[in-house]
């Protein structure tokens, strides 16, 4: 009878674990995806799409904070949990803070560009970065959607700033509670994965979408203007002048 | 914001004004396609479009222009496509674009730490491992200094990169070379700064690395000057003795051994008239107390000043071979302190067995120093040797004293000596011991030898005139 109810506490604890890194993860995409979103504002291919796809993306990494925050503080404060267990908890957090950094850093610079480049205005001014495509895929998968869907007033741009600006301030204000409340020290965390482990599962991260490994290896390939120059190649550090790319 | 009525002009930076204004679609640079193999890329300018540009719009001269397009890339508002690292403007058809807002340099937003981890983590992967040398270095280095939250580096970077996977090829070419041109701002490659090198290999290496940096990144030459002039700055300041420093350590050091503040033991003899105290400490004692061999720890002075310290000393050198700086330094002491008529000819003696050559005890002096006693012999005084004295004390000081506390010798000597326990004190500490007045000298000379021992006399003066012959006032 005791070794079965062991073992259901032990589940339980495998089990809030999961849960932990299930919505840890979650808000490490939402929070990789704005950045994805923020580095677009202020260029030409910035639109009311993009301001409403920052806004829904900011409000799901909000909700995916608050929970993480919770579930983390809840368990951080059990006493009855195992040292293991603990420092995993610990571990956590620290992930769990330093994705709130990206994102607390990310809003208050997506408020910034975003009232330097208004949409609304006469003479566009948007700066030509080369970027042409829509980032509505990437919205896509931080809303964990097909498709999304826009529904905003053509004014978002100039009228969701001021959102933006109260949220940031319950953001610091919700980083400055963990602080307060949660008693971890962030130094003492020893990180999981070691020098170089993100090599290991590079076929995952590089074969989505049926790219050509290959040739999402090379940065900068450089070819003509419409001028008409020699091909170069600057994969490797130096410049090689050869006859096009052999990748792809 | 009321309708109809624009905003007022975002409040840029006169470098970021600059940029927006090159955007304006009628009077803003013409902007041309970057053909890749099969992709297009749009919003490329040359060196010259900019230039040009430049030169018109604020109707200034091309060397000017040439000036403020640099300064534009050496910030990072515009980056080269063919050579990323050379950050330089080029008044040719050399090919630009213009960075995305995001990654304008901002004192605000410096970039931090994690991003560049992120970064680097990033690269690793898209180059299967083949980071360059000192983004590697970096690389590590990250790993250590922010190891404690590596594991959020790693799920960070694979995610972005998941993310950039949903644009098209041409926007993710765009991306990275804006991630590429921002780092290489804020973390330009250091390799001349390295301090590994040692000298010879410096002078070899360095200028070959210097000018492979200089060609490929200008802004290193600037920090490199600014560390320049920073080691400059910081070799003139001055720095305090640390004996100075620790003036407060002297008087802590010498608490225990302050017969007024510690007492002396066993006692003080000045106060209960037991002379042990002197006895355990005379220059002759086979075993010193522990007191005394601590304080030679203390100065070097402290134990030259010792006799019984100094006998010790030479016993250590003696055992090293060179009991003959001990030798010369008591010799040249007794020099400057002897009698003025023996001085030539101890000045001779000491010359003849300490600092001619092939002498029996000969000294190390510099070549400087043995000059100028040489030239100091013709005409021998008290000071003469003073310089060469010097050099053998501070010699002495740095090379033989800290290996002497050191050895066994001196550790024997810690071990072995007396700690006398303090007498007890009676419950009254002023409460004298009866005092006996001593005999006249006079009259103990001539009757019988005068009892021993220090402590007073127990005959008494009527006993003692009783015992005369024939002492008679008459």
């Amino acid at each position: 009878m005791l070794e079965h109810l062991e073992r259901m506490v032990l589940l339980a604890g495998e089990r809030r674990q999961h849960e932990c890194k299930t919505m840890l993860d979650a808000l490490n995409r939402v929070t990789a995806c704005y950045r994805h979103l923020v580095i677009t504002l202020g260029s030409t291919s910035d639109s009311q799409n993009l301001r409403e796809e920052l806004r829904k993306t900011r409000k799901k990494a909000q909700e995916l904070a608050a929970a993480n925050r919770t579930k983390l503080t809840a368990l951080l404060k059990d006493k009855s949990i195992s040292k293991e267990d603990r420092s995993e908890y610990e571990r956590l957090w620290v992930l769990f803070t330093s994705s709130m950094e990206l994102l607390d850093v990310d809003m208050k610079r997506s408020l910034e560009i975003g009232q330097d480049f208004p949409l609304q205005v006469p003479t566009r001014h948007l700066i030509q970065t080369g970027m042409s495509g829509s980032t509505t895929t990437v919205a896509a998968r931080a809303m964990s959607v097909q498709n999304m869907k826009y529904e905003a007033d053509s004014n978002i741009d100039t009228a969701d700033l001021k959102e933006l600006e109260a949220e940031i301030a319950q953001v610091v204000q919700m980083m400055e509670e963990m602080e307060m409340k949660v008693q971890v020290a962030p130094w003492a965390v020893e990180a999981k994965q070691e020098a170089g482990a993100e090599l290991k599962s590079t076929v995952s991260v590089v074969r989505l979408q049926g790219d050509n490994p290959k040739h999402t290896s090379c940065c900068c390939c450089f070819g003509s203007f419409s001028g008409g120059w020699e091909w170069w190649c600057a994969c490797r550090d130096s410049s090689v002048l050869g006859r096009g790319c052999d990748r792809g | 914001p009321v309708l109809g009525v624009s905003p007022p002009p975002p409040a840029l930076r006169p470098m970021e004004q600059v940029i927006v204004a090159m955007q304006d679609p009628d009077l803003g640079i013409k902007m041309k396609n970057q053909r890749l193999l099969i992709t297009v890329i749009p919003h490329a300018m040359t060196g010259n479009d900019i230039v040009e540009w430049l030169m018109k719009k604020y109707s200034i001269m091309e060397e000017e222009a040439l000036h403020v397009g640099d300064l534009l890339v050496r910030h990072g508002y515009i980056y080269p496509l063919k050579e990323p690292r050379n950050l330089v403007l080029r008044p040719d058809e050399s090919p630009y674009r213009f960075q995305t807002p995001y990654f304008w340099s901002s004192q605000q937003w410096p970039a931090s730490e994690l991003d560049y981890a992120i970064y680097l983590t990033k690269k690793n992967i898209r180059k299967q491992g083949q980071l360059i040398d000192y983004e590697k270095e970096n690389y590590n280095l990250l790993h250590k200094r922010i190891n404690h939250t590596w594991d959020f580096v790693v799920m960070q970077a694979k995610e972005q990169l998941r993310a950039s996977k949903q644009r098209r090829k041409a926007d993710r070419i765009v991306l990275e070379c804006q991630e590429q041109a921002y780092w290489l701002i804020n973390r330009p490659p250091v390799e001349c700064l390295t301090p590994r090198l040692s000298q010879r290999d410096r002078g070899k290496q360095s200028n070959t690395k210097c000018e492979h940096s200089s060609r490929m990144c200008p802004i290193t030459h600037i920090t490199k000057r600014t560390l320049v002039e920073h080691l400059k700055k910081a070799l003139g300041r001055s720095r305090v003795k640390s004996s100075i420093c620790l003036e407060r350590y002297y008087s802590e050091q010498y608490f225990s051994h302050d017969p007024m503040m510690h007492g002396c033991p066993p006692s003080n003899p000045w106060i209960t008239d037991d002379i042990t105290h002197w006895a355990l400490n005379t220059n002759t004692v086979s075993t010193p107390t522990k007191l005394r061999v601590e304080r030679w720890s203390f100065r070097f002075m402290e134990l030259l000043s010792d006799p019984l310290g100094r006998l010790k000393f030479m016993e250590y050198l003696e055992k090293e071979f060179s009991a003959e700086n001990l030798c010369f330094w008591e010799a040249c002491e007794d020099i400057r302190h002897g009698e003025n008529s023996r001085i030539p000819q101890k000045v001779q003696e000491v010359y003849k067995q300490f600092l001619a050559p092939g002498a029996s005890k000969w000294v190390n002096v510099d070549s400087k120093t043995m000059e100028k006693t040489l030239e100091g012999l013709r005409r021998p005084n008290r000071f003469v040797m003073d310089d060469a004295q010097m050099h053998i004390y501070f010699l002495m000081k740095k090379d033989s004293y800290p290996r002497y506390l050191k050895s066994d010798l001196y550790k024997n000597l810690l071990v072995k000596a007396i700690a006398p326990q303090e007498t007890k004190r009676s419950v009254f500490p002023f409460m004298r011991r009866h005092r006996h007045s001593s005999p006249n000298p006079a009259l103990v000379d001539e009757l019988t030898a005068a009892p021993r021992g220090y402590g007073g006399c127990t005959v008494s003066l009527l006993q003692l005139y009783d015992s005369l012959p024939s002492f008679n006032c008459s």
